[in-house]
């Protein structure tokens, strides 16, 4: 009987996440997402230094926010200084990445 | 109905601590919110769907995350862990429901500079890597922690006191980067804790995206004993792998874990349906030496291979899958496990100065 449950509760979230996701994400996330998940040799001139040092922190554990307020940034890049002790440089910089 | 008064002084130090924080904080937000330092909520909602030995469970969980930026040199934070654990029960209801709701960290940071950051509070123990990095449910490769966990993080995961962390060097090629703590006993509800000390330590390489690093903690209450372990983490550039690996000494035993999860977004793009997937494997192993009843150690030798598959999908939902068998005393066993996940992150407070 639980298993039946079980079932048509995760039959339920995947289709509510189904029609989430039946919608496109705008062209400006989707490029962020880009940004985020590809991960190549960190050249500055394909990448900036923000988008680089991104990587090398807050990416060894997760990528990108699709989205993030410019409103929440600093915030956000503060609490990643203090997770992966970044330096005063490299929070001006991955700033300059996320909220341009 | 009265409650008894707490009988250490130690309680109300650490309530009156909770309570300067949380005073702290809205005063802090009072005085300084500026253009991008709006207070942030974050985390995840999930649903974790656990069997274990033919046991199932439903897992559904809310993980909020708290940042409130006071000042500029000051941050507050905080993280719960709330789920209620479904299992099925014999009788009249079908169903036996267990609620679990844990804070695991509320702590106020003090950014002296990239050398020094001091943390007073309740913090994750920065014993390895895991307990501070991958225990989020929204960024855990496996839905279940590895059987070492428990080891240097004392089931709970986190301490109340003080630690100071920064990186000592930071050259292009390397960086150390450190973590030091003191943690006090407590038995305060949502803020339990050992009184222990130790420090972890690693050489960060940036152009390899290489660390490793060495642990340390001092168990000082009841039976002093001692923690230790060794971690390596490796996330080439060219190719989107990541490799981690733990391994962990203590009274009750040694183990290690190694996982290694592959995108497959170099077929077709990330974005891709192929793209989406990143299939991972892990292998754990525990051996035990001694300890006791309620360790939350595997009572026995035990060898565990984990098979995991995540799905990302867009909007920050990412559905996981994993299998593992277990190998230990009395019997073998499957575990299985499936858990869908939502990150969000959104400011705390509307409006706000521009």
């Amino acid at each position: 009987m639980i298993v039946g449950n079980r079932l048509s509760m995760l039959a339920a979230l995947l289709t509510g996440a189904v029609l989430v996701l039946g919608q496109e994400p705008n062209p400006q996330l989707k490029q962020m997402a880009h940004r985020a998940q590809t991960t190549t040799s960190p050249t500055k001139n394909q990448q900036g230094e923000g988008e680089r040092k991104f990587q090398i922190n807050c990416g060894r554990c997760h990528k990108a926010p699709e989205q993030l307020s410019p409103r929440i940034t600093g915030s956000v890049v503060r609490h990643m200084r203090v997770r992966a002790m970044l330096s005063q440089k490299d929070v001006r910089e991955i700033l300059e990445y996320l909220a341009p | 109905m009265s409650r008894p008064l707490p009988p250490l002084r130690l309680h109300a130090g650490i309530w009156d601590l909770a309570r300067a924080i949380i005073l702290l904080a809205i005063v802090g937000i009072g005085l300084q919110v500026t253009a991008q330092d709006t207070p942030v909520i974050s985390g995840a909602l999930g649903f974790v769907d656990h069997t274990n030995g033919g046991t199932a469970s439903l897992q559904p969980v809310i993980a909020p995350v708290l940042v409130v930026p006071i000042g500029s040199r000051f941050l507050l934070e905080s993280r719960a862990d709330i789920r209620e654990v479904i299992l099925p029960k014999d009788g009249d209801s079908p169903y036996e429901r267990q609620f679990y709701p844990t804070l695991q960290y509320l702590q106020l940071d003090y950014l002296v500079n990239s050398k020094l950051i001091v943390t007073a509070g309740r913090f994750l123990t920065p014993f390895q890597t895991y307990n501070e990095g991958l225990t989020p449910i929204w960024i855990r490769n496996f839905p279940d922690t590895p059987l070492i966990f428990p080891i240097g993080t004392r089931t709970a995961g986190s301490s109340d006191g003080a630690m100071m962390r920064g990186v000592l060097v930071s050259k292009p090629a390397w960086q150390l980067n450190y973590a030091a703590f003191f943690s006090a006993n407590s038995s305060v509800e949502q803020f339990q804790a050992g009184r222990a000390t130790g420090f972890r330590t690693g050489v960060f390489f940036p152009s390899k995206r290489l660390e490793m690093g060495v642990s340390y903690e001092r168990f000082l209450q009841d039976r002093n004993s001692n923690s230790a372990g060794t971690y390596l983490w490796w996330e080439p550039w060219r190719f989107p792998l990541q490799v981690r690996s733990e391994y962990a000494h203590g009274p009750e035993g040694q183990g290690y874990w190694i996982e290694a999860l592959y995108r497959l977004s170099q077929v077709g793009g990330a974005h891709s349906w192929m793209g989406r997937l990143q299939p991972g494997f892990r292998m754990q192993q525990f051996f035990r030496t001694g300890g006791s009843p309620g360790d939350f150690l595997p009572a026995h030798d035990t060898h565990q291979p984990d098979f995991g598959l995540n799905y990302f999908f867009p909007y920050e939902i990412r559905l996981s899958a994993s299998y593992s068998r277990r190998f230990t005393m009395p019997v073998d066993g499957n575990i299985w496990n499936v858990a869908l996940t939502y990150q969000f992150v959104f400011p705390a407070l509307l409006g706000g100065r521009q």
